[in-house]
């Protein structure tokens, strides 16, 4: 006998009843009434769901409803198949083993899926893209940057054709692939004067290649101004904006899907985590810009010591630059922004960098064209 | 007065939450809309009124349909983008032609699934008032906001001259919370009034002035703790390392993304400067929903003599939603079904009913089954496995 209550067809109303079962068949009774009876086979039973109370539906449209989930559990004999599967999942859900297996699944394969799943997807899906695409992204930051950033080079003109006629005979032939990419170098300076510039590098996936005033007044040799360039061009061959963005949306539908809308609000929450994921992938895309510029600069007898050598030194200027105008703490100053900041910038001395380094070094060394 | 009450506990709910991810991973993906239906029946079924529970009645395979329509819709999407821009931008358009429609499907399925005391609530509203409220009005607005500014841009040009962009940003930011109001009151207005339950309808009289007020004072609140607090860390900032190096921040703060390594500085800055538009964010959010709930509850009527009640209380929200974050962010993300849980209680637990007649006599006006294709209306609906 199972208590519940009994609502009539389709309305609010409903009596206390009682639920008997004899065989293949139920009763429904009410104050020693028999309010109607069916066979098993007829009824709808609900699926088990945690504690929620479950629903018998009889022939007629009328339910029984009751908090008695174990009873209506003994009450089911039914092989059908969906009746079975929901059965299975609330086993799942039951089952402390099971629940930890799912954590452990679901770490891994988020884990899995974060580190290698969605780069290995935003790589084809960016590779596939036309060039158009690709081109269509870099449109409007271009002016962008000469409005707000940067101003008209100071370097001599003599000097920036030099740099450019290199660049264009020897550093862009070595790179044989796709011929429809058109490398660009443009000179700027980064910042309001000469005193107070930024040395820097960067490249559009357009193919336009920027570099700084003070980065080719920083470069001591061709072969550190070539490899910084390589480096860039790096980044353009293997589509890393691209591949940017489609990380990205990527990672949002994986988080939306996962948390569903704990209101908007709380995502910010996420939001965190997910910068720290995007900063995570842009460091790959440095570690695979640097093994672009290694292995084409090897073929053209660049040192891979002066990549190494020229980001020091940039970085070096950047610290004291910011250091130098605030004289009373310098020491401190240089050694403050050291610390914290290298577990966050995308630009770091990681070992797995320096070992690369080391391999292409090694090469170099021994005479090597190519690095196994 | 009864008020709702909820019974949900959130051990139970993590089980349910990991092993619909779990099943969802295996079948990558196919199993999301049974997953779906599992955590709105879980939410529904343990919410009470006057001890009588609520249920939600949609099926995976009903939900299944419009998935599959989603991620073909998407997909074709997709590959027009790839391979013609006219293409995708027409399909765009259809879309967004499309959508009064596919809203106004997605809330009478969503309305007929969920019912009380074995009777459905449901929606009966025009496909006409759809368009209107959620096409013809805010498309109408901002091209009537656009041809103003037109006609002033040109009226004036020559008399305000150098003011003129300063008076339309001004008008701007004001027409913002305008804009919203107005769409607060439209939408409300058009599904309330067609919301019903058993046999009997919901009515309200929204007005504009109302949600304007909120919005206007919850995004000034908001505006002004922030300026507050980022003068703050400005003067705390301009103390610490002085004006000129406060001038080279913009070009620290884009060199991060390339080669140097940003100073403890400004990592520090932007660690105080994002917390700090994360809670104002929260705040006006709270602010919003419990100010725009409250004016909605009070002015709707159900069957003529029942009332509404919100209890909910800004503070108390506010608290719920920034402990939720934290607990979010230290375990990344495992305590998802909790945070759920409390926020879902609170403001469930925070209506009240009024119903002197009580609620026996009702019965479904549907055949308890929603119509054919129907569902189609949850194509877009991509709410994913949480609530």
């Amino acid at each position: 006998m199972i208590e519940g209550k009994h609502y009539s067809a389709r309305q609010t109303d409903f009596c206390l009843a009682e639920l008997h079962i004899k065989n293949d068949s139920v009763q429904l009774h009410s104050q020693g009434n028999v309010l109607i009876s069916a066979l098993y086979h007829q009824l709808n039973i609900s699926n088990r769901l945690g504690n929620v109370s479950r629903k018998v539906v009889f022939p007629d449209g009328s339910v029984f409803e009751t908090s008695n989930n174990d009873a209506i559990d003994r009450l089911i004999k039914d092989n059908s198949n969906s009746l079975r599967f929901a059965t299975f999942i609330h086993i799942l859900e039951r089952n402390m083993a099971m629940i930890f297996v799912s954590i452990l699944i679901t770490a891994a394969a988020a884990f899995s899926g974060i580190k290698w799943g969605v780069p290995a997807a935003s790589h084809v899906i960016a590779a596939n893209l036309p060039v158009a695409t690709n081109k269509a992204l870099s449109t409007n930051i271009l002016s962008f940057m000469d409005k707000h950033l940067f101003t008209p080079s100071h370097l001599d003109e003599k000097k920036q054709q030099q740099i450019r006629q290199h660049f264009k005979n020897s550093v862009i032939p070595l790179y044989k692939g796709e011929q429809t990419l058109e490398f660009k170098l443009h000179f700027r300076l980064w910042g309001d004067d000469k005193k107070h510039s930024i040395a820097n590098a960067l490249a559009l996936p357009s193919g336009d290649i920027f570099v700084t005033d003070r980065f080719i007044n920083l470069a001591s040799s061709q072969d550190e101004i070539d490899i910084v360039l390589l480096h860039e061009m790096g980044h353009i061959v293997k589509r890393h904006s691209l591949e940017q963005v489609i990380e990205g949306t990527m990672l949002a539908v994986v988080i939306s899907l996962a948390f569903g809308d704990l209101s908007a609000i709380s995502d910010m929450g996420v939001g965190v985590g997910a910068f720290l994921i995007s900063s995570f992938y842009s460091r790959n895309h440095e570690i695979e810009a640097d093994q672009f510029a290694y292995q084409y600069g090897l073929e053209a007898g660049v040192n891979p010591q002066s990549l190494t050598s020229i980001l020091q030194r940039m970085e070096q200027d950047m610290k004291r630059q910011f250091c130098t105008e605030n004289p009373k703490k310098k020491a401190s100053c240089l050694a403050d922004s050291s610390t914290l900041s290298g577990y966050f910038s995308s630009h770091p001395n990681s070992l797995e960098r320096a070992n690369k380094a080391k391999h292409y070094l090694d090469c170099f060394n021994q005479g090597l064209k190519h690095c196994p | 007065m009864n008020q709702l009450d909820f019974t949900g506990k959130g051990t139970e709910y993590f089980k349910i939450w990991i092993v619909n991810i779990l099943l969802t991973i295996i079948t990558l993906g196919l199993y999301l809309p049974w997953a779906k239906v599992r955590t709105r029946r879980y939410f529904h079924a343990n919410t009470h009124l006057d001890q009588n529970s609520f249920d939600y009645h949609a099926t995976g395979k009903q939900l299944f349909i419009s998935y599959i329509i989603s991620v073909v819709l998407l997909a074709i999407y997709v590959t027009l983008s790839r391979s013609n821009p006219i293409l995708s931008a027409v399909f765009a358009g259809v879309l967004v032609i499309a959508s009064p429609w596919i809203i106004w499907r997605s809330i009478k399925f969503k309305l007929g699934m969920i019912s009380y005391r074995n009777v459905r609530f449901g929606f009966n509203g025009k496909l006409s008032g759809s368009y209107l409220s959620f096409l013809a009005y805010p498309i109408g607005l901002i091209l009537g906001f656009a041809l103003v500014i037109g006609i002033l841009v040109t009226l004036f040009q020559s008399i305000l001259g150098g003011l003129l962009p300063i008076l339309i940003t001004l008008i701007v930011i004001s027409a913002y919370p305008a804009f919203f109001a107005l769409l607060n009151k439209v939408t409300n207005n058009y599904v309330i009034n067609d919301a019903s339950f058993g046999q009997s309808n919901f009515s309200t009289k929204l007005k504009f002035k109302p949600f304007f007020f909120i919005i206007l004072k919850g995004v000034g609140l908001g505006l002004f703790i922030t300026i507050g607090a980022l003068a703050a860390l400005s003067l705390l900032a301009y103390l610490i390392i002085g004006p000129e190096q406060l001038t080279s921040l913009p070009g620290q703060v884009m060199n991060m993304e390339q080669s140097a390594q940003p100073s403890g500085f400004i990592l520090a800055s932007i660690g105080l400067i994002y917390p700090l538009f994360l809670v104002v964010g929260v705040y006006i959010a709270s602010y919003l929903k419990t100010y725009n709930r409250a004016y909605i509850f009070s002015n709707t009527r159900f069957d003529e003599t029942a009332t509404l009640h919100s209890s909910m209380n800004i503070n108390e929200l506010f608290r719920i939603y920034i402990t939720n974050i934290l607990l979010m962010i230290v375990t990344l993300g495992l305590a998802y079904p909790w945070a759920k849980i409390r926020s879902y209680r609170y403001l469930t637990e925070t209506i009240a009913i009024n119903a002197p007649n009580g609620f026996a006599g009702y019965v479904s006006q549907t055949n308890n089954e929603g119509a054919i294709g129907e569902e189609l209306g949850e194509a877009f609906d991509i709410g994913g496995i949480g609530f």
